[in-house]
């Protein structure tokens, strides 16, 4: 089957690891260009750019919730006054990416 | 007079590229994908033109023709180039220079034309190999662009590649001239002989062109004042400005005082307002810069230029993110260049949907065009995520 280009936006390398890792997983995209935006901030004053070239292409985003009271709040904030464009997949970790990791105790300890 | 389009083949790490090019051409691209390669085409064509060049010298210069042509071209052995060139941006093409080159297969293994055109307005201006080549192939050798008493009816690209300039200012030739001693590079492209060659401008261009180059330095260098062009009791020449700072009599500062940055700067500007409606040839002006002065510096060209009765043209290479910050860098000013295994390939920015579509969204040109020329496997290190 055709895989669907898609475009990372994250806030670090670490994120676009967990992103590629989890793209992969569904067999379904293949990753084009990522966007490290270095920060969260970066991403939160560029979503609604990002949001509007996503009529024409496939994005997954990825940031952290870190003090952020939950994710859909965060999204309503961010996205206020527009609709997020379906082809733009807005995905929150709470409260971190690297908690997920952490998380997965087995792998982790593999790693030491 | 500005090149609209370039065709080359079989040129270092490029196979084949065909590119139309703008009043300012950024280059940009991962270490070793031929950013310079794509630069000395130009260096090349002023090469041929320039007083004490010519064809074989060029081509001596850069290790012979093995050395030029592109390693993926294995079967074709010809080096093409083809230069078209308008007299300003907007206006019908009006010279067409075109090159094939190749090697002598026995004896000395010299380089020779293949052959060699120029339309003017579209008329046939030159075709060779002509007549007189036929009865003597040893006037292959040269191309008639090099040589005075052939080429009278198309001086002007004679000129033209002659004006090319290429600037890579290394302050530490200015700062401790007596450290590099020797009889420097032709046409000083690192700036050892700057100083030097300021002496030799005329005084009143000189002083026009230094108080222009203070006025742009306001933004970046505020506390530097009063710029300008001294000699010492020996003769030598200098560079001499006001440091404002915490001590207001402070003396005057020479260029060996001056921070690189500071110099950088100066040498890439007078070169920007000399350069004139030429070609200017940029390599990586953002060595030594403080990111915040860099992100001025298309803001600086462009104002520059406009400037200018005849804007020129610029070619700049760059690995700098904070200088393609600048929201009004256009897509098809961007040429990304990425290396394959049938050679370097290059692509205008806008010539891509997605690159483009990002850029009318109003993703700064930065963000957009570097995830495109990183390499893919920086992240191979994070075996972290091997889960």
């Amino acid at each position: 089957m055709e895989k669907f280009l898609i475009n990372i936006i994250c806030e670090d390398v670490i994120h676009e690891a967990v992103i590629k890792k989890i793209l992969d997983s569904t067999e379904l995209f293949e990753v084009d260009s990522p966007y490290v935006e270095g920060k969260r901030s970066n991403i939160q004053e560029k979503i609604i750019k990002y949001n509007m070239s996503a009529e024409e292409n496939n994005f997954f985003c990825l940031v952290d919730l870190d003090f952020d009271k939950c994710a859909p709040s965060l999204i309503k904030e961010w996205f206020d006054g527009f609709d997020k464009n379906p082809r733009l997949i807005f995905r929150v970790a709470v409260p971190e990416v690297e908690s997920w990791l952490i998380a997965d105790t087995k792998n982790f300890a593999r790693f030491f | 007079m500005i090149v609209t389009g370039l065709e080359v083949k079989n040129w270092k790490n490029f196979k084949h590229i065909k590119l139309d090019l703008q009043d300012i051409n950024f280059l940009i691209g991962p270490n070793a994908s031929g950013k310079s390669n794509f630069i000395d085409i130009f260096r090349f064509l002023h090469d041929i033109v320039k007083e004490g060049g010519g064809l074989q010298k060029s081509i001596r210069d850069r290790g012979g023709i093995s050395k030029i042509r592109c390693l993926s071209a294995r079967k074709y052995p010809d080096v093409e180039i083809t230069i078209s060139m308008a007299e300003k941006a907007g206006s019908p093409e009006s010279w067409v220079y075109s090159v094939g080159i190749m090697q002598e297969q026995r004896g000395l293994h010299r380089p020779y034309l293949r052959y060699e055109k120029i339309l003017h307005n579209n008329k046939v201006e030159l075709t060779r190999p002509n007549l007189r080549d036929k009865k003597d192939k040893d006037q292959l050798l040269r191309t008639y662009l090099e040589q005075p008493t052939v080429n009278q009816s198309f001086r002007a690209i004679n000129q033209y590649f002659e004006s090319y300039k290429y600037f890579h200012i290394i302050p530490q030739l200015i700062q401790h001239p007596q450290a590099f001693t020797g009889p420097g590079m032709p046409e000083d492209p690192y700036g050892q002989h700057f100083l030097e060659y300021l002496a030799k401008t005329n005084s009143r261009i000189r002083k026009t062109r230094l108080d222009k180059i203070q006025s742009a330095l306001k933004i970046a260098v505020p506390r530097l004042k009063d710029l300008a062009f001294v000699q010492d009791e020996f003769g030598y020449p200098h560079l001499e400005a006001q440091y404002d700072h915490w001590r207001p009599n402070a003396g005057k500062q020479r260029e060996d005082q001056f921070s690189d940055g500071t110099l950088r700067l100066i040498g890439l500007l007078w070169s920007l307002i000399e350069s004139g409606d030429s070609l200017l040839l940029l390599e990586e002006p953002e060595l030594s810069l403080n990111s915040g002065i860099i992100r001025n510096l298309v803001p600086i060209i462009f104002e520059i230029q406009q400037k200018k009765k005849n804007p020129g043209q610029v070619i700049i290479s760059t690995h700098s993110w904070d200088l393609l910050s600048y929201s009004g860098i256009s897509g098809d000013e961007i040429f990304i260049i990425s290396p394959s295994s049938e050679g370097s390939k290059i692509k205008i920015a806008s010539a891509d949907k997605k690159i483009q579509n990002l850029l009318d969204s109003g993703i700064q040109p930065s963000d957009v065009v570097f995830p495109e020329v990183t390499p893919k496997n920086l992240d191979a290190q994070l075996t972290l995520l091997e889960f």
